[in-house]
């Protein structure tokens, strides 16, 4: 009998619940994405507006260091004022390490599979097409969510060992706010570039078509502002162009969500229903070729 | 579920991708085992695959897995199931080790099962020496015993190949048709193999079912049909050779010489070797050699394409008319 006729046993151990086939997937994306050592220095660039703002958290609980240094505090205290302003101006910076942690993540996710055809091999097995598309949008969101949402968390536990005020902890309005500010940041880049890389094989097309419709919206609404504005509408710009590039939207249901003045004109009602059509619309694309890959293989 | 269970049963299976109707009424049952799908290109072969997988949806009839409807229940018939797809397909990036287990994960083994899964599954498929490797760097047939390995992970009831030995050299072709029958005859694991080339199908599978145009031309176990089909007998006879031929030939049978000096004898339903014997008394000939002409799988499919082609076209003409 040749030896690999004696090595086949059939399986007779236990099996996991198929409810956890998406984390499967997603631990093996984080694994993968932890193992390059480029994402890990983009990680590490992202964690060093935490510094800055953990070091921020020190001085304002530390005012009398600042007195040390013969520097007028009372200016400076209201300078370094732990509010949820605050929290807001960190998630904001980190608006920008989100879209670069999409873009590395996002681009290859779906991209690599359909090139190499390992799409097929995944849907082959028992799991759905949501298992399929969750597993890989938790592995894209994951680092965007310890970037944001995680690092922001963080900041407030500092926050609570500077001050020894244990109680702020519990503010449950500041979680709130910075959970949905959060998930307003990464749902939509997680989505978007899901979808990109579901459509174009290539990963590095896929990653410039993420970077163009990102930021091109932006520059295309400026210069027409810049060229043709005055003549549009006169001094009273209505100011609907914001609806249509995602930095903007983001900034107007940013100051909504932490009580800040808005920036646009238009009530943020708007601006979160487009979010929330733009999300629909590419969840439903994304199915749709997720499932033409199945079918067609 | 019993031991009975056919491996496949499809009853009036009629599926469709958008307005083209690609699979036609197809009724047939295959038992447990080697199981050939057959059919030219364009036949239906993949579509039915998919049909089995749960990725297509009947428009009317039924497709069952082990008793089990892919269109009621696909996790649990690809719980059963092991693809083995055609055309290269792979993770980059990962070991053949990490590979297997990733599947292995994804069928709800546990991880570390999965390792030692893998582990076994490799040596099994004769990747041993080269699953520490990564999968980029595997040759073809390495990347064919890869994906037959996937397919293995968990352990499945039924696997469905698709084209398993393209692309391999005639030895590799040779290992990979040797594991596929041991598969399939000593450990219980039930293969369909979807293939256009008629002697793999015949080496491992002792059922075939013959797709032409979406439609079943034929199927039933090989030697069945092989015999079912049988209508030539190999004669050799001394003495009085033309007037057994002329014998034959009025009997309403075929009778041709060949280049051996045998003749090729052929009747149309009903009649046989009696009718020989008969043409000899006759014509004073001794009989000193008859055998029925050994069919091969190749004649067989011929002849039902052949058949399901000409039925299609005279109920095409007919149509017309």
């Amino acid at each position: 009998m040749p030896v690999y006729t004696q090595t086949y046993r059939h399986y007779t151990g236990e099996w996991r619940s198929r409810a956890l086939a998406w984390t499967v997937i997603a631990a093996n994306g984080i694994k993968k994405r932890w193992r390059n050592k480029g994402f890990r220095l983009i990680l590490f660039l992202a964690g060093a507006m935490f510094l800055a703002s953990a070091a921020r958290l020190y001085l304002a609980a530390n005012l009398d260091l600042i007195e040390f240094f013969e520097i007028p505090t009372r200016r400076i205290s209201e300078i370094l004022a732990i509010n949820d302003q605050f929290y807001y101006q960190y998630l904001e910076a980190q608006q920008f390490w989100c879209f670069f942690t999409a873009l590395i993540c996002g681009a290859g996710a779906i991209s690599t599979d359909r090139k190499t055809k390992a799409l097929i091999l995944y849907l082959s097995k028992p799991i759905t097409r949501f298992d399929y598309v969750f597993g890989k949008a938790a592995h894209v969101a994951f680092y965007q969510y310890i970037i944001t949402m995680g690092l922001a968390f963080a900041l407030m536990l500092l926050n609570a060992i500077f001050t020894e005020n244990w109680m702020s902890l519990f503010n449950l309005p500041l979680i709130l706010r910075i959970f949905a500010y959060s998930n307003v940041v990464v749902l939509p880049l997680t989505i978007l570039s899901l979808t990109l890389s579901a459509l174009i094989r290539s990963r590095e097309m896929c990653a410039a078509l993420f970077a163009a419709l990102f930021w091109l919206p932006s520059v295309i609404i400026q210069s027409f502002r810049g060229l043709l504005g005055r003549w549009l509408w006169g001094s009273s710009d209505p100011e609907w162009w914001s609806l249509c590039s995602l930095p903007n939207l983001w900034d107007q249901l940013g100051s909504a969500i932490f009580g800040q003045p808005l920036p646009f004109a238009p009530h943020w009602i708007y601006h979160l229903a487009v979010l929330a059509l733009f999300c629909a619309a590419m969840a439903f694309v994304l199915h749709q070729r997720i499932e033409a890959v199945e079918v067609v293989g | 579920m019993t031991n009975e269970t056919p491996a496949i049963a499809l009853d009036h299976l009629t599926v469709s991708l958008g307005a083209k109707t690609i699979l036609h009424d197809l009724t047939v049952e295959a038992p447990a085992g080697g199981i050939g799908l057959l059919g030219p290109n364009g036949a239906g072969k993949s579509t039915l695959l998919k049909t089995l997988m749960g990725f297509l949806k009947p428009d009317y009839g039924t497709a069952s897995v082990f008793g089990y409807r892919p269109d009621h229940d696909a996790a649990s018939v690809r719980q059963m199931l092991g693809y083995m797809p055609e055309e290269d397909a792979y993770i980059p990036g990962m070991t053949g080790v990490e590979f297997i287990a990733y599947n292995a994960q994804l069928c709800g083994l546990p991880p570390n099962e999965a390792i030692l899964r893998a582990h076994q599954v490799l040596h099994y498929c004769g990747l041993g020496e080269a699953r520490y490797r990564k999968i980029d760097t595997y040759s073809t047939g390495m990347r064919q015993r890869i994906k037959l390995a996937q397919a293995l992970a968990h352990d499945p009831k039924l696997m469905l190949l698709d084209e398993p030995t393209n692309g391999l050299d005639p030895e590799g072709r040779k290992a990979m048709l040797n594991l596929i029958e041991d598969i399939t005859k000593n450990k219980g694991i039930s293969v369909i193999l979807s293939s256009h080339l008629l002697p793999d199908v015949e080496s491992v599978c002792q059922h075939v079912v013959v797709l032409f145009k979406g439609q079943i031309a034929a199927s039933g176990r090989i030697e069945q049909l092989k015999q079912m089909t049988q209508t030539a007998y190999i004669v050799r006879v001394k003495n009085g050779e033309d007037a057994f031929q002329q014998a034959i030939i009025a009997m309403g049978g075929e009778c041709v010489l060949n280049e051996k000096g045998l003749f090729r004898v052929t009747f149309s339903e009903g009649m046989g070797t009696r009718e020989i014997f008969m043409a000899a008394r006759e014509s004073n000939s001794q009989i000193r050699q008859l055998r029925r002409e050994e069919m091969t799988l190749q004649e067989v499919f011929a002849k039902a394409i052949g058949g399901a082609g000409a039925q299609q076209n005279s109920a095409g003409i007919a149509a017309a008319v």
